[in-house]
């Protein structure tokens, strides 16, 4: 009756046993989730897969700050790896400061809208910001604290 | 004295960051502890705990003030500031408001405090008896209390939890040193898993910003109805009658605080909905009474101290950004569970301390410099977010002291925490179960390799007994809440 209740494992594969059953936990509970979504579509009478009408984003989403921001955040952190932290920072993060305050309206600059392509002020907070924080947090932490950047 | 005013500074600047944090809407103290890590490299554990603890105190004191003003919580944990906050704001009485809500939270916190002080030695005291087979089970109990706390969505809760272990998992086994869900181009990164800090940041700071991108960093919509120059002034009169409120609140945000996993905004719902009950006048609550002011305040304060009970007690994190103290702790090399107290006796003394200065430091940079406080709603977030990615690539960069793969799993991190909230699936259990699952695996192997690999190990001890009746409660109570939430749904409906 004992034998019922051990696990077979060995020394060489015991780094399995806890991912399989763990593993076997998330998949069970990614089905009941699933049942329970497939259960309550056919009370609502909805079909269980519905592509039409279905969005991952909110509608009227942001789409240039949206994937701006994953644009310009990942080309950071290649960057981060090839050339400095400072110069990485004063670069991305004014283009992010850029992207998000509109100070240069790119719509006007490819001829699709009228009105200033640059707005100075904000670009030039952009700048100041940039410079500040970039410089300010790389000597804080690189120099004061001496603790390693990119 | 030096050092004593080094870390009255810290604390200040900790709980003066913390208040911005929290009062900037889609900001959170989470964000804020998580962000300011890399910071307490350069200092040692003391010094760090002031700051961290600052950033805590502030970040979720910080909410009340766009709660009250605009409506808008700054943080989770003060929704139901809003439902009686910003009513009497619109009324003239934002002053009052502002004032009522900074000493009910005041009152929360220190109430919290000595639950902390009286609670937390006795715990660690049942907790040393523990072998492998009580910590496993106790791991699964907070599993299960997860679920049974995830209101409306159980199944969603407990697999974020369980899909947190999974990822835990993925690394070197250190039983036999053989490596496990490893892709052959990762051997060397992922030797020792995904590393804490970059997961952290990664889904409390990278997850924001991208939800921020989305609805395209939009200014924070003022109400120009509020006006705190004229408004009426706040007297202690206006706590007459509220002292079994503050105690009852209180106390149900450090019992929430207590249970693993649950954030301020049920401790805040919670309390809430028991002052109405309580109330000689429900019907008022919700059109600007005060009752509900103090109640969701002294709860949301509760659970500060509370939520560190479990951590300092059993190495279980009470809430997300407990969890992301565990982070710290873990960088200064201090492991946290049963020994906690007795191994650093300093360590949580200053814990004590620190708790009571961020308190009384957070209710003096808050009550009196009020018109200052009122104008951080005003911050453009569009300026602060770029900073703060300069800041979460200090922090994950400095991790191991410069593995560019941290920087990028802290982006991977990110980006699942945006797709998790699209699928409306919980981000705290889903890190819980992630500092929670290597132990988990440990505690597992270790029962069964003591006793013959026989699953029966774990029902043999009286102390997992009492583990297994707590489970048993828990599982109950989730199915149980569940149902009565189902019959709730469908007799709404048929209304």
């Amino acid at each position: 009756m004992a034998d019922l209740f051990k696990l077979n494992y060995k020394y060489s594969t015991s780094h399995l046993v806890v991912p399989w059953i763990i593993g076997g936990i998330v998949a069970l509970l990614a089905v009941i989730l699933l049942i329970q979504r497939a259960l309550r579509c056919k009370k609502e009478g909805k079909p269980f897969i519905n592509l039409k009408g279905w969005r991952l984003f909110e509608p009227g989403y942001d789409k240039l700050k949206f994937w701006g921001s994953l644009a310009l955040i990942a080309g950071y952190f290649y960057c981060l790896d090839k050339l400095h932290f400072l110069w990485s920072s004063l670069i991305f993060i004014f283009l992010l400061n850029v992207l998000y305050d509109g100070s240069i309206n790119l719509k006007a600059l490819f001829g699709r809208a009228e009105g200033p392509v640059i707005r100075v002020r904000p670009l030039l907070t952009s700048l100041v910001i940039t410079v500040v924080f970039s410089v300010g947090i790389w000597y804080l932490f690189g120099t004061v604290f001496n603790i390693t950047l990119p | 004295m030096e050092l004593i005013l080094g870390y009255i500074l810290m604390a200040a600047l900790g709980v003066a960051v913390g208040i911005i944090f929290g009062a900037v809407p889609g900001m959170t103290a989470t964000m804020a502890v998580a962000v300011f890590l890399p910071l307490t490299y350069a200092f040692d554990m003391n010094t760090a705990l002031y700051l961290l603890l600052g950033l805590y105190v502030g970040g979720i004191s910080g909410g009340l003030v766009s709660a009250i003003l605009i409506n808008i919580p700054g943080t989770p944990s003060s929704i139901c500031t809003t439902f009686d906050g910003h009513p009497m704001a619109r009324r003239g009485e934002a002053e009052r408001a502002l004032k009522i809500g900074i000493v009910s939270s005041l009152m929360g916190g220190i109430f919290s405090l000595v639950c902390l002080w009286l609670l937390t030695p006795p715990l660690a005291k049942v907790a040393i008896k523990f072998g492998s087979v009580e910590k496993f089970l106790l791991i699964l109990w907070a599993m299960t209390v997860i679920a049974a706390l995830s209101k409306g969505s159980m199944t969603k809760g407990i697999f974020a939890g369980f899909l947190g272990v999974f990822i835990a998992l993925i690394g070197e086994f250190t039983d036999n040193n053989m490596m496990r869900m490893v892709p052959g181009i990762f051997r060397r990164e992922l030797r020792a898993g995904f590393q804490l800090l970059p997961a952290l940041i990664g889904l409390f700071a990278v997850t924001q910003l991208f939800q921020e991108a989305e609805s395209g960093m939009k200014a924070t919509p003022l109400d120009d109805n509020v006006d705190l120059k004229s408004s009426r002034k706040f007297s202690m009169r206006d706590f007459k009658g509220q002292g079994v409120n503050v105690i009852r609140s209180a106390a149900i945000g450090t019992l929430m605080g207590i249970l693993p996993g649950v954030g301020g905004s049920a401790a805040s719902i919670m309390a809430y909905s028991q002052a109405k009950s309580f109330s000689k006048e429900p019907e008022k609550l919700g059109t600007g009474a005060v009752e509900g002011l103090v109640a969701s305040e002294s709860s949301n304060n509760g659970l500060t101290g509370g939520a560190l009970v479990p951590l300092l007690s059993l190495g279980i994190p009470g809430d997300s950004t407990t969890a992301v103290l565990v982070g710290a702790f873990m960088l200064h090399g201090i492991q946290v569970g049963p020994l906690f107290i007795s191994q650093n006796p300093d360590i949580w003394n200053t814990i004590l301390i620190a708790l009571l200065v961020c308190n009384l430091l957070m209710f003096a940079m808050m009550f009196y410099p009020l018109k200052w406080v009122a104008k951080i709603v005003k911050i453009p977030k569009m300026r602060v977010y770029p900073v703060v990615l300069l800041m979460c690539v200090v922090g994950a960069y400095a991790t191991r002291s410069g593995v560019m793969f941290d920087i990028w799993s802290m982006l991977v991190f990110g980006i699942l925490g945006y797709i998790f909230s699209k699928l409306k699936i919980p981000v705290a259990p889903f890190l819980i179960g992630f500092i929670l699952g290597g132990d988990l695996e440990t505690y597992f192997m270790d029962s069964l390799n003591g006793n013959d690999k026989s699953l029966l190990a774990f029902f043999t001890r009286p102390l997992g007994w009492a583990i297994w009746a707590l489970i048993i409660v828990s599982v109950w109570y989730a199915v149980w809440d569940n149902r009565k939430g189902k019959k709730l749904e469908k007799a709404g409906m048929k209304d």
